[in-house]
């Protein structure tokens, strides 16, 4: 290529990339805004950017004859959205301030959830594809290259939403409020400030601003069901480079991604999203708060919610868990063969959910992403299975081998940061491992997934399979608890209630976060390994968010306080799930509304429940 | 604050106010009198409960039993941007300059329309009357002030949002000797402006400077209260109470 045609094809390639970039600006700053003033990382900012392109899509079939009309059906659908999402906050969010983090994020996936079926409902499960914009449906030719007017449209209007943000939070005293709340907001009250026309209105920007970068992007991709979760995921990923609550920092993060895909595409096709997750990973270690934000320092008041020190069973708990063991062992010879493929299915995902809550509750390690370790198990032995043709003792030894390893390196990033950052960076890496799932064909069977992968002959039958995975996911709760009362388990809990003050006694506070993140990640595995046998067969959903949200569901629905939770949760969300998926088609949507109400209502989970119910105090 | 000065009525009125940190009961019936245009000064030592009484009345901590009254209004259990809007000012103890704003973008924060009061409006150029050297930093950012520039600017920005009162928390904590002179002085102004001040001091040398009106706070709860004379000249309850 000579040198000419080399250039021309760069800077071709790097207008596409802008071009991506724009919309991506657009939902990564909302979401840094609202953060930044709210605190509230809302999982349902790609909702609105998916409603966004629904809407203008609507608005464009009725209006979009001329380029004006075209221009104004865009806005409206992005004043629709900011509409919406004040309402979403004032009628759920404003309940949720002062909840933990985790809380928030689930009430937001829940969000997620209902405007997915809603959105079924109203526009149909199709992909809708909109007419071009009227003036801007052309090309024109840079160095030789056709660009889209459209993406040169695109570009400007991200310059201009950058420069009319830049106004508002410089010369305007709303912006400067905005500033001074994501500083302070206490401080910001105290001077007379009503913080919930602040936090609405931050939500309405935001918001809109999401909905502008749905209906934008709308005459370049076509309106699509999937569109809220994978733009969610890149979002995280701009805002966790560019640096939380920082507008500069989600421009310039969401132009380097958009680039990198851009040429990653053209250059090594097969490893874009490894390149982002390098480039994710290297910003996140030589600079923790992304690359415009500001550290989060530790301080001695950073002691979070102590909960009741851990006590040993009591004999009424003993005969609680030896009832429950017991009812396991039994329940297979009185119930039906129906009922013992759903024991078994309860009985692995209790570990997974036991595994999960070792690390929030245990660790003070809040993921989203447990999937990704649940799913690595899953794969690992149902790969070897396929590939390896080895048989199922092998395949599930492999299991817990393959969620550790991923763990451990997925770990080793994850347990640098804390809190929502580090929320969003195990969801992150969890989608990534997703993604390659999906996109490996011809090692992972892509979408098909990977069929046959059934039990050896001698534990074919249902009953003795119950008895297999009951017995070793018991075994392995079981273990989990004994590590939370062993000196690493109080380290380990002392590191949860202050990282500072563990670190001032000497404790080595990331390796043990990553030491029990790494068992947590094996725990998973073999609750995965167990479900591929179980199910026979593998499919990326085992590593989807929805699973990840499925275990925390099943944790918080059990309570977070008991080491009995995440088992009872397990029981009564498998429960519900299935008889949910017999009732109605809208199984999203009542789940989403049962989500935010388990949150807002019942925060303690249904051991908080028999707890308020029996007059105790648990906290 | 719509009640007109009344010299029976006290600007700030505190009863048996009982509040929390989580579970943990920081104050166990404080009460407090404020009189309109007094300087009273909040007495003891480090966590004695002077910072948790001022956010106990600023409506910035759970509260348990007790009441709140500013002008003859009840405003217990008020979110804080109420209690500040019935007329009370807050500086805290730490500062909490916002750092990444401006000097005049702070003031900007604090600044809220006089609706009633028969004061004279602060403004820019008023603050910066009574505080010279930050009229020479106005667009340098709040993080890039020293202690004693970013002392005056917290005043400066509650001051800018017309309180009647003003809680001063520990003004002179953390700040060189001759900054703590200067605040001294400014206490002193605004006194002298009509304002009503309360503040906490863990420095007795520094109240007698300032105030007229002293109570001492031990364990969350007062354990007596009357003129600042009175309270400097035993020196009992000095030796075994306050630092001198």
């Amino acid at each position: 290529m000579a040198l000419e045609d080399f250039v021309s094809f760069i800077v071709a390639q790097a207008i596409a990339g802008l071009a991506s970039a724009a919309s991506l600006f657009l939902i990564a700053v909302g979401l840094s805004i609202v953060f930044g003033v709210t605190r509230v990382v809302n999982f349902a900012h790609g909702s609105l950017y998916m409603l966004g392109a629904y809407i203008a899509y609507s608005l464009v079939v009725v209006m979009g004859d001329s380029f004006l009309g075209y221009l104004l059906a865009l806005l409206l659908a992005a004043v629709a959205v900011g509409v919406i999402g004040g309402v979403i906050e004032s009628a759920l969010l404003r309940r949720i301030y002062h909840a933990p983090e985790l809380f928030q994020l689930l009430a937001t996936f829940g969000v997620v959830l209902v405007v997915q079926d809603l959105t079924r409902t109203i526009w149909g499960p199709d992909d809708l594809f909109a007419p071009r914009m009227p003036g801007l449906d052309g090309a024109i030719e840079i160095l030789g290259y056709a660009i889209p007017t459209y993406d040169l449209f695109l570009i400007g209007v991200a310059f201009a939403v950058l420069g009319g943000l830049w106004l508002l939070f410089r010369k305007t005293r709303f912006g400067v409020l905005l500033r001074a709340a994501t500083e302070d907001r206490q401080m910001v009250a105290a001077l007379g400030i009503d913080q919930r026309w602040l936090f609405t209105a931050a939500f309405v920007l935001g918001s809109a601003l999401a909905g502008l970068g749905g209906a934008l992007q709308m005459p370049r991709q076509a309106a699509s069901l999937s569109m809220d979760l994978s733009i969610i995921v890149d979002a995280f990923v701009v805002v966790v480079i560019g640096g939380m609550g920082s507008i500069a920092g989600a421009f310039i993060a969401a132009v380097l991604i958009s680039e990198l895909l851009a040429f990653g595409l053209v250059i090594f096709p097969q490893i874009t999203l490894v390149l982002i997750f390098l480039v994710m990973a290297v910003t996140l270690v030589l600079k923790p708060s992304g690359l415009f934000g500001k550290p989060e320092f530790l301080t001695a008041e950073d002691v979070r919610n102590p909960d009741p020190p851990l006590q040993p069973s009591g004999p009424m708990a003993r005969t609680g868990w030896r009832l429950l063991l017991a009812a396991g062992l039994v329940a297979p010879l009185v119930l039906g063969e129906f009922s013992t493929v759903i024991l078994t299915e309860i009985a692995i995902l209790a570990l997974f959910a036991a595994s999960l809550h070792f690390l929030i509750w245990g660790g003070g390690l809040i993921t989203f992403g447990h999937a990704a370790y649940f799913g690595l198990g899953a794969y690992g032995a149902g790969l070897a299975v396929f590939h390896l043709s080895v048989g199922m003792a092998p395949a599930l030894l492999l299991a817990p081998i393959a969620g550790a390893l991923g763990a451990l390196l997925f770990g080793w990033f994850c347990v640098r940061l804390t809190g929502i950052y580090m929320a969003m960076l195990t969801l992150a890496f969890a989608q990534i491992a997703w993604s390659i799932a999906f996109q490996w064909i011809e090692f992972t069977g892509g979408d098909n997934g990977i069929l046959g992968v059934w039990p050896s002959a001698w534990a074919a039958d249902a009953t003795v399979f119950y008895y297999l995975a009951f017995s070793v996911c018991a075994a392995m709760i079981w273990a989990l608890r004994h590590v939370l009362f062993s000196p690493f388990g109080y380290t380990l809990r002392g590191i949860r209630d202050s990282a500072l003050r563990s670190a001032a006694i000497g404790v080595d506070v990331t390796r043990h976060r990553w030491l029990a993140f790494t068992l947590a990640g094996a725990a998973a595995g073999v609750s995965g390994g167990f479900f591929a046998f179980a199910k026979g067969s593998v499919f990326p959903e085992v590593l989807f968010v929805s699973t990840s949200v499925d275990g925390l569901v099943m944790v918080l629905l059990g309570g977070m306080q008991s080491l009995a939770g995440p088992i009872l949760g397990a029981i009564v969300y498998t429960e519900i799930q299935t008889e949910l998926n017999r009732l109605t088609d809208l199984w999203q949507l009542v789940l989403g509304v049962f989500i935010v109400v388990l949150v807002v209502i019942l925060p303690r989970g249904l051991v908080g429940l028999s707890a308020l119910l029996l007059g105790r105090r648990v906290s | 604050m719509t009640g007109a000065a009344n010299p029976e009525m006290p600007a700030l009125r505190v009863d048996g106010l009982e509040a929390y940190y989580g579970p943990a009961q920081a104050l166990f019936g404080v009460d407090l009198e404020v009189p309109e245009g007094s300087v009273t000064v909040l007495l003891g030592r480090n966590g004695a409960g002077k910072s948790t009484t001022m956010k106990a009345i600023m409506g910035l901590l759970k509260l348990g039993r007790g009441t709140v009254t500013v002008a003859g209004q009840e405003v217990t259990g008020w979110p804080a941007y109420r209690v500040n809007r019935a007329g009370v000012g807050y500086v805290p103890e730490e500062r909490r300059v916002f750092a990444g704003l401006s000097v005049m973008e702070n003031l900007l924060v604090g600044t809220r329309d006089a609706d009633t009061s028969s004061r004279e409006c602060w403004t820019h150029e008023r603050v910066f009357d009574l505080f010279p050297p930050l009229a020479a930093l106005r667009d340098r950012l709040a993080g890039q002030l020293s202690g004693g520039e970013q002392q005056m600017l917290t005043i400066a920005r509650t001051l800018m949002g017309n309180p009647g009162i003003i809680l001063l928390d520990e003004p002179s904590e953390g700040l060189a000797p001759v900054v703590v002179q200067q605040i001294a002085t400014f206490v002193n102004i605004l006194s002298a402006q009509n304002l009503t001040v309360l503040l906490s001091e863990q420095n007795v040398r520094f109240a007698t400077h300032v105030a007229d009106r002293a109570a001492v706070i031990e364990r969350g709860r007062i354990l007596v209260a009357g003129s600042m004379a009175e309270i400097a000249q035993d020196t009992q309850l000095r030796d075994a109470y306050l630092t001198p």
